[in-house]
């Protein structure tokens, strides 16, 4: 039965690396478009960034009071315009761009604040574009700006500056020790979402043609010929979709590692990230692979499965586009989510292998909980297995027509 | 040698089929309890109309599917019980099954005799015999899918064969096959039943079935109309050819409508 295994298990990889078409399909063009992809959204999005950062504000004020107006002028990277255009005029001007803010101050605005006894307070009415991330980064600047001015005020009502210390605060960044040391939080959410995607769609494609394409050709009814069982015929497809799914998943991956030079600004919680802080210590590292191999089982079955009760490639992509977005869904939740979990959690197929590659990567990984993962995935896979196995045996699965 | 007794095959029909067929059955008796013998050294005919039950009788002689009622013994081994002894023992070609167009010949032949167990030796030395016998050894290294439809089914030939079976069930060997190809396949089949073993072949050709078989079976509607050598099939139907002999049991059947 293993001799058989491996005899269908070495055909399907034949069929899938000696055609150049399915190579350039399943591990170049991942690899190469998400490296492409991430560096190029990575480099956009520091382009912006520095765009906004070396933009010089236009801003536009109305009754601005000298002592504000002369924060606003010692500002370089502000442009402030002393004028007397009406709202509806430097609304028009913003959503143009012709200006980023424009603020209004109360007429007699500093006799009111001098005045101030405990009744109504002066207005101040600030106008910004949310359609333009100048305008948004300028409300944030005038909103600063406003803020000093406001602590002036204040240390002139109490006497000097000193009156508005009130405490000091010092907050720290603990130590953690080389062991426990995770990685960035950032790419520790990122990760397993991608590893769960590109496992399920590097097997996705090829599961598809492999069983349903070989049911719709009648290849896959020329083995049943032979005199091994048709449970060993779909597990030899089904240890190949595993080796190839694993393989894209890595091709998948080394694009986003390739990409990590320009990427790293936003896959990165702190803006930036270095190879080092990628390495796992060995019992990480086999925990991880022990996650990563629970949802390859589950994956490449499930996709089996699916492709089994189908009677051509078309059905089977109808058949197994829901259960990709459920496992889209899935990687994103746990993306977002916390890593702090209910016990409960541990139980749920496919997330409960993220949630752990999760608490690896954040050096807080849970051997016992790998393990129930593990475990879970496997009753599921095997239960796959035999479903797999029975529709094999179906008349009406195998010869449709 | 095949022994089938009472063979008899239901298919519960899709809602689609139900509704192609016009009528409101929900299964379709392809065989009603067939009954007949192959011996070695042997080529036995099964001839037909289309749907008349002769391709779903061969898959279950394959082990393809399974009887619904009735037995089927190859050899010895019996067809639900022993479904792979049998498969060792029987080739089966049929249109339906297909190789895959992506690998040569070389491989795909190489594939099928490690699936029957074949030692390295036994698949070189067997495929090579069969690789000259049906002139596949200029293409051994061709992609299946750039060659000829004709080479394509004597390659499904050569890897049916590959394994040296003592059954060999052929449904329409000789279909898309050029007048000197064909004839290399029929006198195949001959040189087979001469070293002993069982042959069953299904044509429409009644010219192929004249001058290959010893006994032939007609069957029409899931049922055998007529069985014997071919001077009984003449006798029993008081006609001198079997195009004839097929024409008279066609009428008695009720013609286009019950078969």
């Amino acid at each position: 039965m293993f001799k058989s295994l491996m005899i269908i298990m070495k055909k399907e990889l034949r069929r899938v690396f000696t055609d150049r078409r399915l190579v350039i399909t399943n591990f170049v063009l991942p690899m190469a478009s998400i490296a492409l992809i991430y560096s190029i959204m990575g480099l956009m999005i520091s382009r912006t960034t520095e765009e906004i950062e070396s933009h010089v504000t236009k801003l536009y004020g109305v009754n601005v009071p000298a002592a504000v107006e002369m924060i606003f002028k010692s500002d370089e990277s502000i442009a402030f315009t002393e004028t007397d255009i009406g709202a509806d005029e430097a609304e028009s001007m913003l959503l143009e761009g012709e200006i980023d803010y424009y603020v209004v101050f109360e007429p007699g605005f500093e006799e009111k604040v001098a005045d101030q006894n405990g009744g109504a307070v002066p207005t101040i009415d600030g106008y910004y574009s949310p359609k333009s991330d100048v305008s948004i980064e300028a409300n944030y600047k005038v909103g600063a700006l406003l803020e000093a001015y406001r602590n002036t005020v204040l240390a002139s009502r109490l006497g000097g500056e000193a009156f508005l210390d009130v405490y000091a605060l010092s907050a720290s960044e603990i130590e953690i020790p080389v062991e426990d040391k995770g990685i960035d939080r950032g790419i520790a959410n990122l990760v397993p979402m991608l590893v769960s995607i590109f496992i399920f769609a590097g097997a996705m494609g090829i599961g598809m043609d492999s069983i349903a394409g070989e049911k719709e050709r009648g290849t896959i009814a020329t083995m049943l010929l032979t005199p091994v069982d048709r449970g060993v015929i779909i597990g030899g497809k089904v240890l190949s979709l595993s080796v190839v799914a694993v393989i894209s998943m890595a091709s998948s991956f080394i694009g986003v590692l390739l990409s990590i030079p320009f990427s790293a600004n936003f896959l990165s919680a702190e803006g930036s990230f270095d190879m080092s802080q990628m390495s796992l210590g060995g019992a990480e590292l086999f925990m991880f692979f022990v996650c990563m191999i629970g949802l390859v089982g589950m994956y490449v079955t499930i996709i089996s499965v699916l492709s089994m009760m189908a009677n051509s490639l078309k059905e089977a992509g109808a058949y197994i586009t829901p259960a990709y977005m459920i496992v889209m869904i899935t990687a994103f939740m746990n993306m977002f989510g916390s890593a702090d979990t209910e016990p409960l959690y541990q139980f749920i197929p496919i997330y409960n292998n993220l949630l752990n590659m999760k608490q690896i990567l954040l050096g807080d990984a849970n051997f016992g909980s790998v393990m129930i993962a593990f475990g879970t995935s496997t009753v599921i896979t095997l239960a796959l297995l035999i479903v797999a196995r029975s529709l094999m045996h179906k008349e009406k699965v195998v010869f449709p027509s | 040698m095949i022994k089938v007794s009472g063979l008899k095959k239901t298919f519960r029909l899709s809602k689609k089929q139900m509704m192609e067929n016009g009528n409101k059955e929900k299964f379709k008796v392809a065989v009603k309890g067939i009954d007949f013998e192959v011996f070695d050294n042997e080529i036995f005919g099964l001839l037909g109309p289309n749907g008349a039950g002769k391709t779903t009788t061969m898959r279950c002689l394959a082990t393809l599917i399974s009887p619904t009622e009735g037995s089927i013994n190859v050899n010895g081994f019996d067809g639900e019980k022993e479904g792979a002894s049998v498969r060792r023992q029987l080739a089966f070609l049929t249109s339906e099954l297909k190789l895959d167009t992506h690998f040569t010949p070389d491989y795909t032949t190489r594939f099928f005799g490690r699936l029957h167990g074949l030692s390295e030796a036994s698949i070189e030395s067997r495929m090579n015999h069969l690789f000259e016998t049906f002139d596949v050894t200029p293409f051994r290294h061709t992609k299946i899918g750039d060659l000829s439809t004709g080479m394509k089914q004597k390659l499904s030939i050569v890897v049916s064969l590959i394994h040296d079976p003592q059954v060999i069930i052929f449904d329409e060997p000789t279909n898309g096959l050029d007048i000197i190809t064909a004839r290399t396949v029929t006198e195949y089949l001959k040189q087979l039943k001469t070293q002993g073993k069982t042959v069953i072949i299904s044509t429409h050709m009644m010219h192929v079935a004249e001058r290959l078989c010893d006994r032939i079976a007609i069957i029409m509607n899931g049922e055998i109309k007529a069985i014997g050598t071919l001077e009984e099939i003449y006798q029993m139907t008081g006609k001198s050819t079997l195009d004839d002999a097929f024409f008279r049991l066609y009428d008695l059947a009720g013609g286009e409508k019950n078969v």
